[in-house]
């Protein structure tokens, strides 16, 4: 079953459609998407939920079109690796979807303006833009639709910027600061 | 099955995380992680990559028009830096000659037909506008420079806001602009100036309607900032076509100033008005 398939089955809304789709994602996919939960979480106790979680945020932006086409495991595999994050960060209460939607907290819709700041210091305009876009799902041709870069030019500078970042991973210690260890500036950025 | 060796860790994981590798290729991948040291050490690396990103939220689409707004100013002083280096590589390159003549042939055809095709009336109007909205440069003596601090965010955006606008970057100046409503942060001074920056753009329409809210409220503005606007919203009104409107503004703006001396800073603005009535007078008159 191919991407486009599984999008079809997930908007057409029937039940039974979006059993075969489920149990392909499953069968498939999960195995290797939850040893990456693993890694993140550095622990299997929440891998299973956070790949349900996953797996609900994905039909839903099937569902709302804010999936833009990319590939659809890559996409599911962001995601859950984005919520392990969240998971590190607020604890387990993002998991109950129906009570975070009562409470969302402000800071976790809001940009952190202060990490976005440093980021654009370190990696530049285009490269934080052209990553981060990536990071939240878009596509690379909704990518290029927005920055006016045309579809090579946003693969290559995706590219490039992923290696970049990964530089800055490995050798500079200000970044690691900043952004990896838990410090106190790191928790007013991502509070702010 | 075998693996390119071709390609390196950092390809490989790449690959991975977008989604492009098929089935066995993931699971060969998995299987390889748990043996080879360096690529599981790149793999970390690629997962913390992705904690950077998640620091910065879930962006709103006020943070990316932000962050494109930024982008395009930071590409057109990027333009404007390389402006002179263009040149000295045109000129020096050896087929300048027919470069210059077959570019010179080319704009005076493009010239000539835009000239005959053009309506004559619109064209008339542009120019009357065009000559009076060159000197909006004025709008500078008072531009609205802040009390408050400079480093704030806020701040900092509508300076760049400002800045784009000054500099002819009509395009760039909107959507930052707009987001500075939004906030709301300067409101009126950010109304006056997308409602100018719209004329830059010949989108009259929207000129006349952030404008028209600035007058709606008119009691609370300044008086510069009454008869400013009062001025830009006649302008947009003759852009529009709708001369009868555009004349009341700017006599408004004459009733207001009636007896200023000419010291005041204000006496400019209604010399502006003066000359702007003139020139659509004279127009009106060729016109019939």
């Amino acid at each position: 079953m191919d991407d486009n398939q599984i999008g079809k089955k997930f908007r057409s809304g029937g039940n039974e459609e979006i059993s075969i789709a489920i149990d392909f994602i499953l069968s498939n996919w999960r195995e290797n998407i939850i040893y990456d939960i693993v890694n993140v979480l550095k622990s299997s106790v929440y891998a299973e939920d956070i790949f349900n979680l996953g797996l609900e945020i994905l039909q839903e932006n099937i569902v709302e079109m804010k999936w833009n086409g990319g590939s659809l495991k890559g996409y599911l595999r962001r995601i859950c690796i984005n919520k392990s994050f969240d998971l590190l960060r607020y604890g387990p209460e993002i998991l109950n979807r129906t009570k975070k939607k009562l409470k969302e907290p402000q800071e976790r819709v809001q940009v952190s303006t202060t990490a976005l700041k440093k980021l654009v210091t370190f990696l530049g305009l285009n490269c934080t833009l052209v990553l981060w876009l990536y990071w939240k799902g878009y596509s690379y041709k909704k990518i290029g639709i927005t920055t006016g870069y045309n579809l090579d030019t946003v693969k290559s500078k995706k590219y490039k910027c992923q290696r970049k970042l990964l530089k800055l991973i490995n050798d500079n210690q200000e970044f690691k600061t900043f952004f990896l260890e838990n410090t106190e500036e790191t928790k007013d950025a991502n509070q702010s | 099955m075998k693996i390119d060796q071709n390609k390196d860790l950092f390809d490989r994981i790449e690959e991975y995380f977008n989604g492009d590798m098929n089935d066995i290729e993931e699971k060969q991948f998995i299987k390889e992680l748990k043996s080879n040291k360096e690529l599981k050490d790149q793999y970390d690396k690629f997962i913390l990559s992705f904690k950077v990103l998640n620091n910065l939220g879930n962006p709103s689409e006020q943070a990316i028009n932000e962050l494109l707004a930024m982008k395009e100013l930071h590409d057109c002083n990027k333009v404007q830096k390389n402006k002179s280096g263009f040149k000295i590589r045109f000129f020096k390159a050896k087929s300048f000659p027919i470069r210059g003549i077959a570019a010179a042939i080319t704009i005076l055809i493009i010239s000539s037909a835009i000239y005959l095709l053009y309506d004559r009336q619109q064209f008339d109007t542009a120019s009357v506008l065009q000559l009076h909205f060159d000197s909006y440069q004025d709008f500078e003596e008072i531009t609205p420079i802040s009390s408050e601090d400079f480093s704030s965010e806020n701040e900092t955006l509508f300076l760049n806001g400002y800045e784009a606008q000054k500099n002819r970057n009509f395009k760039i100046a909107i959507p930052v602009l707009k987001s500075l409503i939004e906030r709301p942060y300067k409101e009126n001074w950010s109304k006056l100036l997308l409602g100018i920056s719209y004329i830059g753009t010949g989108d009259f329409d929207q000129a006349i309607k952030s404008l028209s809210e600035l007058k709606e409220h008119e009691r609370k503005l300044s008086r510069e900032m009454t008869i400013v606007s009062a001025y830009y919203l006649a302008l947009a009104y003759i852009g529009n076509g709708d001369f009868e409107e555009g004349m009341e503004q700017l006599s408004v703006i004459l009733k207001r100033l009636e007896n200023l001396p000419k010291e005041n800073y204000l006496f400019k603005w209604k010399l502006k008005s003066d000359k702007l009535i003139k020139d659509i007078s004279d127009f009106s008159e060729n016109k019939y």
